[in-house]
């Protein structure tokens, strides 16, 4: 396990610095230069610009400035914004619990509305749960996040009055009120995220409880909740982890749209935000970022997935 | 002397058997009623986006400030939004927006993935490493971000987001059509129509790319209706069209502060955006039953 681990975090190392590659070259593709946002627009004097440009390190060769750019990243210094002249790491900092929470929360949701309607659907195929998760695989791939999530502030803020509907409060000052805050974009995004996980699930829990170690158990006796619980169940387990894994990106992008929804301090807003005054710092810095999640996420897949069949460590 | 007669025939027949074939997938997929559901919605739809603008009941565009949030009625069946424009009308003519713009993305995701595909699955070797490294690593960001991301460079609006979208999804495509060349490279018919000196760009196009056709048209269905919903995002965000245009997202994006006392702006282009992503996703499942045979469940 130890091999495998150290083995499948090298694989990191490249997988970072190409999509740090990429980070760099669009973001060098962007028109106007830091220089002349920070020397105030198109109209400063040339002097100005040139005294910025080299205090920014931006009259320097493309590669060389890549080489700064990864070395700086890599110890946590990603240029300062334009807009608010913030050092884009604080940002981050300041942003990324709140994605991180809005995640790991609409996860939790995705598992608990997945995990019983694919297990039952499985165990009654044509029943009512299995149309109810046919219905839930469709609607949260054809449904509008955004969309959504504006009906269930409809619903549960503005009629019922039973949720905000906007804003965010830190874990740390009152995690009911963190609770309360996210639950509505965790549902939205649990929804989203439940729709392939559902459908995976069911498929591969319906495969598995056709096989013949299923039909021995079920034959020797054995309680219908250890067959489907402990046996057929784990064995399906191994791909739904591995579907956990590739939504993360998917996730991280419906945050975008969520927290947008729900006005919630995120990087997803962040990065509309930077979108809109093009503050390039900012966006480099937040992809970077993201990057940087979604290729740790992968990374703690293969592990769990290692974890469970033992037979990945091998190979 | 009848070597040629003989395999003049044969290329035709196979030619016919592809198009019986095809002809076939069409029939079964009309047969399904999910699958002719999905068709007909889809075809009315095309059809009221192409003659939108000529039965729209008023200008989509024209401001009525004595008539601002009105709610549905005989007047304006489905009300008028904080401007007085009329919501039918603007539906109807943003439907064409929106369906233009997801075609758009689609066959930009396809001009940018099938013919690195196909090299990268024909030529193989260091070519087909960089190739399917590059679109791994662009497959690994969030494809909204990527967009937004595109659109920064660009500049806010429809085309450059729906570019940006597209570029996001070539990699997909990418992948079937390489995967599906990779299949097929070393088959003996490719290797017999080789030997019968067909040009290798023919042999590739005519030959093999056509055993991609079916994965792709699966996927082109999915991504139509996944490109939709992105479209309807980026819209919703103000990065995709710009007013006083309309694509359905942006309506929704307009009239969110208008939700508690005038939900009818946020329903009706949810609704449709909704049902036309469902009709594309299930036209996209059938699909895949047929072409694999056998249904899922």
């Amino acid at each position: 396990m130890l091999t495998f681990t150290i083995r499948r975090l090298l694989t990191l190392v490249p997988q970072l610095l190409v999509a740090a590659l990429v980070v760099f070259v669009l973001t060098s593709l962007l028109p106007g230069d830091a220089a002349i946002a920070r020397a105030g627009g198109e109209s400063a004097t040339p002097e100005l610009i040139a005294q910025y440009r080299a205090q920014l390190g931006l009259d320097k060769p493309l590669v060389e400035r890549f080489i700064d750019f990864v070395v700086h990243a890599a110890t946590g210094d990603l240029g300062i914004s334009f807009s608010t002249s913030e050092p884009v790491s604080d940002i981050l900092l300041r942003k990324v619990p709140v994605t991180l929470s809005l995640v790991l929360l609409g996860f939790i949701f995705a598992i608990l509305i997945a995990l019983p309607l694919a297990t039952i659907a499985a165990l009654h195929p044509r029943g009512i749960a299995d149309r109810i998760s046919l219905a839930v695989a469709t609607s949260g791939i054809a449904i509008p996040n955004f969309w959504f999530a504006i009906l269930l502030v409809l619903l549960f803020s503005l009629t019922l009055r039973w949720l905000p509907a906007t804003s965010y409060v830190p874990f740390s000052t009152d995690p009911l009120q963190w609770f309360l805050h996210l639950l509505l974009p965790a549902i939205t995004l649990g929804h989203a995220l439940a729709a392939e996980l559902t459908r995976q699930l069911r498929a591969s829990l319906g495969d598995h409880l056709r096989r013949d170690y299923v039909r021995t158990m079920r034959s020797a006796g054995l309680s219908e909740i250890s067959v489907v619980g402990k046996h057929a169940l784990r064995s399906a387990l191994g791909p739904a982890v591995t579907t956990l894994g590739l939504q993360v990106p998917i996730a991280i992008g419906t945050c975008v749209v969520i927290e947008a929804v729900f006005d919630l301090p995120g990087i997803g807003s962040q990065m509309v935000q930077a979108v809109f005054s093009r503050d390039i710092q900012v966006l480099q810095g937040v992809i970077l970022f993201t990057v940087l999640l979604v290729v740790v996420a992968s990374f703690l897949t293969d592990l769990a997935y290692a974890l469970i069949n033992p037979k990945v460590r091998v190979q | 002397m009848t070597a040629p007669a003989a395999s003049a025939p044969s290329t035709t027949q196979i030619a016919q058997v592809s198009g019986r074939r095809h002809r076939g997938l069409v029939r079964r997929v009309l047969d399904r009623p999910a699958g002719v559901v999905s068709i007909a919605y889809l075809v009315l739809l095309i059809v009221v986006s192409l003659i939108g603008p000529f039965i729209t009941p008023f200008d989509p565009n024209q401001n009525d400030l004595r008539g601002v949030l009105r709610p549905p009625g005989l007047d304006h069946w489905l009300g008028t939004d904080d401007l007085g424009r009329d919501v039918l009308s603007r539906l109807l003519v943003a439907g064409r927006v929106s369906l233009l713009a997801t075609a758009q993305a689609v066959l930009t995701g396809l001009a940018f993935g099938v013919l690195p595909g196909v090299l990268a699955g024909y030529i193989g070797g260091w070519f087909d490493t960089i190739v399917t490294r590059v679109a791994d690593v662009l497959l690994s960001f969030p494809s909204l971000f990527l967009a937004l991301a595109i659109v920064a460079i660009l500049g806010p609006g429809l085309g450059n987001a729906m570019l940006a979208v597209g570029i996001a999804y070539a990699p997909r495509f990418l992948r079937i059509v390489r995967g599906q060349i990779l299949f097929v490279r070393n088959e003996t018919f490719v290797e017999a129509a080789i030997s019968t000196g067909i040009p290798r760009r023919r042999v590739v196009w005519a030959h093999m790319l056509p055993n991609a056709w079916p994965a792709l048209i699966i996927q082109i269905s999915f991504m139509l209706g996944l490109t939709l919903i992105i479209e309807s995002s980026l819209s919703y965000l103000g990065l995709g069209v710009q007013p006083p245009n309309a694509s359905w997202g942006s309506m929704i994006g307009g009239s969110k502060a208008f939700i508690e006392i005038a939900p009818w702006l946020v329903l009706a282009p949810g609704l449709v955006i909704f049902f036309t992503s469902l009709a594309f996703n299930t036209l996209g499942d059938v699909l895949r039953d047929e072409v694999t045979g056998g249904r899922e469940r």
